[in-house]
């Protein structure tokens, strides 16, 4: 709420679900409810409950602390280090923020928080009582998102591999969730192909499965020596860090059109740069330490199968269309490095002599309180801050619905018009693809007359400020003004609604 | 050489200091940070409660009924007022003061005002390309416009501007362009 968006599109995007639902019926046969997902019924009480929900929301998506902690817990049997493992997931960056706001991928990422948990307890403990609250974690998130349902599967496989190349005794504890998974897996594609559909790029595929070996030899042959652990494993840690922080600020770089660059390297001073000091930098500290005295193979990688999961999911389906930073991604990453994370600080902490506590306290208060101013940043400073709406729009969805009459075409992006089509009925809504004037006129730079068709044209200035969004991202360049300048100076064009945010003109026959 | 009580009244020290810095660092965080875009005020002009849908050709002494919505959503209350100005094809449409204040009071946080508006064309010289207005009528007033002519052909428009009070400037302003426009074609019988 801070940043004055609560509001997530894909938060919204299924309202057009329940409303068919609703009009048609629920479950006409059984085998209806697998298009039903975990969304449509968010969606239709968040619709209705706004307001409410915008606060509740937040309030829920926070007890993701808890399943850190516990994690943490288990994997160390360390109170200090527990703690600090689920201060990080309080206030760490876009993870924070993402627990912040309203939206599936939120209640997602505390599901899957729920499910790391319970499949430590059932998985690496053999505990029957986990096991059954870690089937139901899976049931009910495989409803909710199909990203994170995908990315839970690809953990559990990972499990049977690593588990098998151990020569670990393969029990139903090891099985069943992977099993239990990819049965719901099947019958949600049987059913409902269309939402379930996942594409994997065949380099990104390819590139993904040498990453895994490379991960795995790596990890299943290195052994860091016991001794001057500490002191090889902050040098090597320390390298690492500067190679990444370095390949991340390339790649954020390469990613920015031109006109957005001084965002994005607002973005990468206060948020790119300072997460590899603070997060990976311990992060790898915490790895050290726990790959060099964990003995059992599957919990000394349990949590590093939670982050190398993520990172395995990006290059297969990202690579190339799309950007590996992406929040959700590194969410996912960041909930498997927690403990980690932890183990790494409270090393950090708890070594050197006495008199260097207080410096130590503190340098580790400020990096927190840094973390926590970073962690809320303005809403232009967001990573996919396209992806959420301003109240004055969502109000201007709200008037339009209540005004404009039924049946009508409206022109505009992808990021406005899922909003439009969740509140106006009956009308036809162009989402900036190739078939809307304002994604025609935003491509070629020059002014077309408006097509005849176009009965409403629904400006926003994010549109003038960073560009049209297209199925979830902007358009390089912002919509040019003289696409403003016609509609108000074109006496066939009435302007009719103005907020500040969004303009709604209104085109005369 | 420390003793363990001057020790523990130094970790004592350090860490109240410690959360005092933390706390003040927040609260200096939250108080500053600008909520984004939260705010706001809309404006909208209808007619019969549907997008307003003028006849684009306006008879000199046709009456055009019209609402303007104001909804405050601007966490305050406002003082605001109205403007409606005459223009043609190349009017500037946000010039302060120069219109006809058509309403002005202050508006509640959350309140919603509407302002029926029936206007009529008093007197204009219509002729084949050009047309000038020199009257109007709003809700039965008559007011002298200055003198507004058309440049090619006998296209209007009515511009309808909201001016917001700034406490800080103590004057009015239009900061977010809040203002809609409907256009017409004046016509004689």
């Amino acid at each position: 709420m801070s940043t004055g968006l609560p509001y997530n599109y894909s938060s919204w995007v299924y309202l057009q679900q329940i409303r068919h639902a609703l009009q048609h019926g629920f479950f006409r046969n059984i085998f209806d409810f697998f298009k039903i997902n975990g969304n449509t019924v968010f969606s239709s009480i968040l619709r209705k409950n706004i307001t409410i929900i915008s606060y509740v929301a937040p309030l829920l998506c926070s007890f993701v602390i808890y399943p850190v902690y516990f994690l943490t817990k288990n994997i160390t049997e360390d109170h200090g280090t527990s703690i600090i493992a689920a201060i990080l997931a309080a206030v760490s960056g876009t993870f924070a923020n993402q627990t912040n706001h309203l939206s599936s991928e939120s209640i997602a990422l505390l599901i899957t928080a729920f499910i790391a948990f319970f499949s430590y307890g059932a998985i690496t403990k053999k505990n029957s009582k986990k096991l059954v609250f870690l089937l139901l974690s899976c049931s009910l998130l495989s409803f909710f998102n199909q990203f994170a349902s995908f990315l839970v599967q690809c953990a559990f496989g990972i499990i049977i591999i690593i588990s098998v190349l151990s020569k670990l005794k393969l029990t139903i504890h090891t099985f069943l969730p992977f099993i239990f998974m990819i049965t719901i897996q099947f019958f949600k594609i049987l059913f409902d192909p269309i939402s379930t559909h996942l594409t994997i790029n065949m380099i990104g595929g390819s590139l993904a499965v040498l990453l895994f070996f490379v991960i795995m030899i790596f990890i299943f042959k290195w052994r860091p020596k016991p001794k001057f652990m500490l002191r090889r494993g902050v040098m090597w840690s320390g390298s690492v860090t500067i190679i990444i922080a370095f390949l991340i600020t390339l790649y954020a770089t390469s990613l920015a059109p031109f006109n957005q660059l001084n965002d994005v390297l607002i973005s990468l001073s206060f948020h790119l740069i300072p997460y590899s000091i603070i997060l990976v930098f311990p992060g790898l500290i915490g790895g050290y330490m726990h790959l060099s005295k964990t003995e059992n193979a599957l919990n000394r990688l349990f949590t590093i199968i939670w982050c190398v999961t993520p990172l395995i999911l990006g290059f297969a389906v990202f690579v190339p269309d799309l950007p590996m930073l992406d929040f959700n991604l590194s969410n996912y990453l960041l909930l498997g490095s927690f403990p980690l994370i932890g183990i790494g600080l409270s090393t950090l902490l708890s070594s050197g002599e006495k008199k260097w506590k207080p410096v130590k306290g503190f340098v580790t208060s400020y990096f927190l309180l840094t973390l926590t101013i970073m962690s809320f940043p303005l809403a232009i400073q967001m990573f996919n801050h396209n992806q959420f709406y301003y109240l004055p729009e969502v109000n201007a969805a709200n008037w339009a619905s209540m005004h404009i009459p039924i049946q009508t075409v409206i022109d505009s992006d992808y990021r406005m018009g899922v909003l439009l089509r969740c509140f106006i009925e009956d009308s036809q809504i162009k989402l900036g693809d190739e078939s809307s004037w304002l994604r025609e006129v935003s491509d070629s730079e020059l002014i077309h007359p408006l097509r005849d068709t176009i009965e409403y044209v629904v400006i926003t200035d994010t549109m003038l400020i960073h560009g049209l969004v297209k199925q979830g991202f902007w358009l390089p360049i912002p919509l040019p003004p003289d696409v403003v300048e016609y509609l108000e100076n074109s006496p066939k064009i009435d302007r009719i609604y103005s907020n500040g945010e969004v303009t709604i003109y209104k085109v005369s026959d | 050489m420390k003793t363990q009580g001057s020790e523990e009244k130094e970790h004592v020290i350090f860490t109240v200091s410690l959360t005092f810095v933390l706390i003040l660092g927040t609260l200096f965080y939250t108080y500053f940070s600008p909520r984004q875009k939260s705010k706001f005020i809309e404006i909208s002009v209808l007619e019969d409660g549907k997008t307003a849908d003028v006849h684009k050709r306006l008879e000199v002494g046709d009456a055009v009924t019209l609402t303007l919505r104001i909804n405050n959503k601007f966490g305050r209350e406002v003082h605001t007022f109205i403007e409606l100005k005459l223009g043609n094809e190349t009017t500037e449409t946000l010039l302060l003061h120069n219109g006809i204040r058509v309403f002005e009071g202050v508006i509640q946080n959350g309140e919603r005002t509407e302002i029926p508006l029936t206007l009529i064309i008093e007197e204009a010289v219509v002729e084949d390309r050009y047309g000038s207005i020199s009257e109007i009528s709003i809700n039965g007033e008559r007011y002298e416009t200055e003198d507004v002519s058309s440049i090619n052909g006998t296209i209007f428009r009515f511009i309808f501007s909201l001016y917001k009070y700034n406490v800080d400037t103590g004057s009015f302003d239009n900061p977010n362009q809040l203002w809609n426009q409907i256009w017409f074609n004046l016509t004689t019988t």
